[in-house]
């Protein structure tokens, strides 16, 4: 479907369900809070039934998540040690290769087992599609990286982590996107990262994103749509086919673990109609973790478990942060949208609609870590971790765009559009409201009850009911606490296990910590949204102690 | 996995579908019992909460794991004999009465000490206690003679002499003392040589404010009271009208306000029930007139030929109308409350519960709004007497908030405890000299009186520190919270 993905150079009609759709998720936010704060007041006993019920959702939604979190979970661990060049190079002789397959001695260990069974599904399954991959000597990587400030400290293990893993260098063509406003001493950092690795890839190329593009925001989309542009021209002038480049948009600090390409590219050739998906693989922010304060590393980690979850549901996963696509599905949809703060998501979306919903996000169980958020001073720190958050929840700029798309949308079934708008919209809506209700709505009915009120037995069981419940929800607390210990890179630190008992004590920080620096932020950032208030891109600060 | 998380799926879906009525249903006191010949039964719970908490719970004689503050659960409905026993108090009972989702709540019961320490805080004999609510002191008289009147500063337990050496009506005899509620002043009625005087004294530990204000009278009044707000603009009423008495600028403004059937004060406002039964409310120096009852009709019917009226407006929307006889009218429906015998009202604002007596009985007005569905006719609030057998109630006060009352019968200190069922609670407190009265300070839960035997000054905890300390946190927390939800609204 031709669909301009973008807010701006809307008119009549347009233009109005643009500002509908802009309003709509913030009015419902505050309209959810508001009206639950007045339903408290006004009818106590109806709004305690009411938190009776959320809370009993609730608890059930987060062991429904942790049962997921924990597959997940188990599937990363699971493919730790998984030859995924090996894999990979099986399917250039796909029948072969299967056959092999099923003649194989089974694995005895459960998590080898579980591995080869669900690859030899795949194998199955992508024979049948009858359709033949791309030979693994044709797959090159493009790996884009974004810089607008970060130092050298920051981009240099990014870069060099490639170089790590078992897929060949010389096939990764890498495009450092700089920006041109960018300091001196980043701009002289990344010549220096250049100097030292251009020879060791396929191509190494430093594209200086020029200010004032007429139509561009100052958004990192641009910066990384231009150097996609120029990476287009030298595939072009070298005659690879974008349908044999995979394309990995990633952050400054990102820094890929050593089988990422390698698993990325397996999955390319094992999914059929490969150019039509994004690959998306866990984030974790393991790059400075143990420097950053607890309140940030919690949040982090949490982002991470979102993931893990997200990816149990590859119907309705969506890409977010680092992650990678088809070259060739990028050049159809013209790249990045550049007037638009939330590329991670907007891609998607973008993608999604103009393939009139042949589109997916395949999720690939390895990792690329990037940095917590942190600052020289604590309560900077504090401020930095909330302007980031905020963006995150920028991505409710896609809601709107979205739904207009979907209001023309005829090629994608009704029942598809209806569900990921709900999807959309809960996801957001829960960001913003959840803490509020659980943490402070919940005790309204119990301060605004009337002396009727308090002669009835709902009144004393309440408390005693939603205490259950939240004790209940502890073990759901324990799980991620164990699989966030479990996660923590295994580099020695000092005084290790006391971190790691830190950490787990930090948890209990989550009840503030979803508030004031996740369910405000997004309020922050749907308010704005609501009121036309659009949010310059703020970058956010990388730094690394020693 | 897709199959498997739709499997998951609709599984916690139907757990939710199936759980959430039924813990809604537990929440109202609905349980399942399979074996009973209803399977499905009503049932009811009691909460109980004491002062201080962590007296063990028996119910019909069994003990419970429990103890207070806790709330018995999933009763079946039916009468319940309860006891709390703790260490170093008498044991409560009570029956109680479960009904079908209903809470019987017992708040606060207040446990009685099996020995109540009195203390001595003045080894001198005295004739009398004068108490004043809402200030810091209270008087106390050893002789007629104004120069052995004494301010006993009870937050700090010192006391002062009323006069300051050197002043001429020391020798002077009291022949009586006005007092405002929450007003620190005293318009005394002296004796002297020469016929009778006015004093208007307001205590201070350093430099009491004394006032002779004879000359301002120029006769003597009926009924004097006073703003406490504003306490040296003094009213004085006679004949239908009403004298403003200016002590610091020592002037008489004679017939401030005419045709008055009665008259009272609230945040320097003056109310006044004119002889056309209308009621009208202005500032003190009679500016921002307003009416607040015009309706000949009401107003005859309500106060035509009753005489004088003392006003007390308690709150803004609460005013209070008492006669000499003691027939209480309100504002409220059903607006005739009794028609004669109220010897005095103490509010309590917090919970808008008036508490009045007569002689032989106490008795409680909740003020409190509530819609009452189903009703056509509102019926307004009610008055509930509490027959306490009493000979001659003289004053009372209201204890631990609302929770308790305790009044003097003649030479004998009480407190009843407030039940929503059953018979209250009375427990004898003290003896106190005969014709004494007592004073009761609700900050610090302490009672002070006259010893009967000795008739010197004694105290008596009534509640322990440490729960009117949590109480005074729960109060304000429940204040900030309040405060700060009005700021997010």
């Amino acid at each position: 479907m031709k669909f301009h993905f973008s807010r701006h150079k809307l008119r009549g009609r347009e233009r109005i369900l643009e500002r509908f759709f802009e309003i709509l998720p913030g009015l419902l936010s505050w309209s959810i809070l508001i009206g639950m704060v007045l339903f408290s007041f006004k009818r106590p006993l109806a709004a305690a039934v009411a938190i009776i019920a959320f809370d009993l959702y609730w608890l059930l939604r987060l062991f429904y998540m942790n049962i997921f979190l924990s597959l997940s979970y188990y599937r990363l661990s699971m493919e730790k040690k998984t030859d995924w060049m090996s894999r990979a190079r099986g399917i250039d002789r796909l029948d072969s290769y299967y056959k092999d397959l099923e003649g194989k001695e089974k694995p005895k260990k459960i998590k080898s087992w579980l591995s080869y069974l669900i690859h030899k599904t795949e194998i199955n399954h992508l024979r049948n599609t009858k359709e033949r991959p791309p030979l693994l000597k044709d797959i090159y990587q493009l790996a884009i990286f974004a810089v607008a400030t970060e130092s050298r400290e920051i981009v240099e293990p990014g870069v060099e982590s490639m170089l790590n893993g078992s897929f060949p260098p010389e096939r990764i063509v890498v495009v450092i996107a700089l920006e041109a406003s960018a300091p001196d001493n980043v701009k002289s950092g990344i010549k220096q990262i250049e100097k030292k690795f251009s020879k060791k890839f396929k191509h190494f190329m430093v594209v200086l994103h020029p200010k004032g593009i007429h139509g561009e925001a100052r958004v990192k989309a641009a910066n990384t749509t231009f150097a996609a542009r120029c990476a287009e021209a030298y595939f072009r002038k070298i005659n690879i086919l974008h349908e044999n480049v995979i394309c990995s948009c990633f952050d400054a600090d990102t820094v890929i673990s050593p089988d990422y390409f390698s698993c990325l590219t397996y999955h390319y050739l094992a999914t059929p109609d490969r150019i039509h998906a994004s690959f998306q693989p866990i984030p974790v922010f393991h790059n400075n973790i143990w420097q950053a304060p607890g309140f940030a590393r919690v949040l982090d980690v949490g982002s991470s478990f979102f993931q893990l979850i997200e990816a149990t549901n590859p119907e309705k996963l969506v890409t977010f942060s680092s992650h990678s696509m088809s070259f060739k599905a990028l050049v159809d949809i013209d790249y990045w949208p550049v007037d638009m703060i939330s590329d991670d998501s907007a891609i998607f979306w973008k993608a999604y609609i103009h393939y009139d919903g042949k589109y997916r996000v395949v999720p690939i169980y390895t990792t690329l870590s990037m940095d917590v958020t942190q600052a020289e001073t604590w309560w900077r720190t504090v401020i930095n971790v909330y302007k980031q958050k905020r963006r995150w929840a920028w991505g409710a700029e896609n809601i709107p765009i979205v739904m207009r798309a979907f209001l023309r949308a005829k090629n994608i079934p009704v029942f598809k559009r209806i569900k990921l708008a709900i999807k959309l919209f809960d996801a957001h809506l829960s960001w913003t409201t959840w803490p509020f209700l659980l943490s402070i709505v919940s005790w309204l009915p119990l301060i605004f009850a009337t002396r009727q009120y308090e002669q009835s037995i709902f009144y004393y069981s309440a408390p005693r009911i939603a205490g259950t419940i939240f004790t209940l929800a502890s073990f759901g607390l324990i799980v991620c606490i164990i699989l966030s210990l479990l996660l923590l890179p295994k580099r020695r630190v000092r005084h290790n296990i006391l971190r790691r008992i830190g950490h787990a004590f930090e948890w209990l920080l989550i009840p503030p910590i979803s508030i004031f620096l996740s369910a405000i932020p997004a309020l922050d950032a749907q308010t704005r949204l609501m009121f036309g208030r659009y949010m310059e891109f703020w970058v956010t600060i990388k730094r690394r102690k020693d | 996995m897709l199959v498997l998380r739709k499997l998951i799926f609709y599984i916690f879906l139907i757990i939710y579908l199936i759980a959430c009525p039924l813990i809604v249903l537990y929440a109202f006191g609905f349980i399942f019992k399979p074996d009973a010949q209803e399977p499905i039964i009503k049932t009811g719970l009691i909460y109980l909460s004491t002062v201080p908490p962590g007296a063990s719970i028996y119910l019909n004689g069994e003990p419970t794991k429990l103890k207070t503050p806790s709330s018995l659960q999933e009763l079946d409905p039916a009468d319940y004999a309860i006891k709390l026993s703790m260490d170093n108090y008498l044991d409560w009972s009570h029956d109680i009465a479960v009904a079908p989702n209903k809470a019987s709540v017992f708040d606060k019961i207040l446990l009685i000490p099996k020995k109540r320490e009195p203390k001595i805080l003045l080894n001198e004999k005295f004739e009398n206690l004068i108490p004043l609510t809402g200030v810091d002191f209270f008087v106390l008289r050893k002789s007629p003679a104004l120069k052995d009147w004494v301010i006993y500063y009870w937050k700090d337990d010192k006391q002062y002499p009323l006069l300051g050496e050197g002043l001429d009506y020391g020798n002077m005899t009291v022949s009586a003392v006005h007092t405002i509620d929450k007003s620190p002043g005293m318009l005394f009625y002296l004796n002297s040589g020469t016929g009778r005087r006015y004093l208007y004294v307001e205590p201070d530990r350093d430099k009491p404010f004394i006032k002779d204000i004879t000359e301002l009278f120029t006769t003597a009044p009926e009924k004097i009271a006073w703003d406490p707000s504003q306490p040296r603009q003094i009213f004085t009423f006679q004949k239908g009208y009403l004298n403003m008495i200016d002590i610091i600028n020592e002037a008489v403004y004679p017939r401030y306000i005419t045709d008055v059937t009665g008259f009272g004060f609230l945040d320097k406002k003056i109310y006044v029930l004119g002889n056309d039964y209308a009621l009208t409310r202005t500032n003190l120096d009679k500016g921002s007139a307003e009416v607040l009852l015009d309706d000949k009709h009401i107003g005859e019917a309500l106060f035509a030929g009753k005489g004088f009226f003392k006003i007390l407006p308690v709150v803004e929307d609460i005013i209070l109308f008492i006669t000499e006889k003691g027939e209480l009218i309100t504002n409220h429906l059903p607006y005739r409350f009794t028609d004669d015998g109220v010897e005095g009202s103490s509010f309590y604002e917090k919970n808008r519960r008036l508490l009045l007596w007569e002689k032989k009985r106490v008795g409680i007005v909740d003020f409190l709004t509530e819609v009452i569905e189903g009703i056509t006719f509102e019926k307004g609030p009610e008055l509930l007497w509490v027959d306490v057998k009493a000979g001659n109630i003289e004053q009372a006060f209201w204890v631990y908030e609302d929770s308790h009352i305790l009044f003097r019968d003649k030479a004998q200190a009480w407190l009843i405890e407030m039940e929503e069922t059953g018979r209250p609670h009375l427990d004898a407190l003290i003896k106190v000299r005969a014709n004494s009265s007592l004073f009761y300070a609700e900050n610090t839960g302490t009672l002070y009186y006259l010893d009967s035997a000795s008739s010197k000054l004694y105290s008596l905890d009534i509640i322990g520190q440490k729960p009117l300390q949590e109480k005074e946190a729960r109060d304000k927390k429940k204040e900030k919270m309040k405060d700060r939800l009005e700021q997010e609204q």
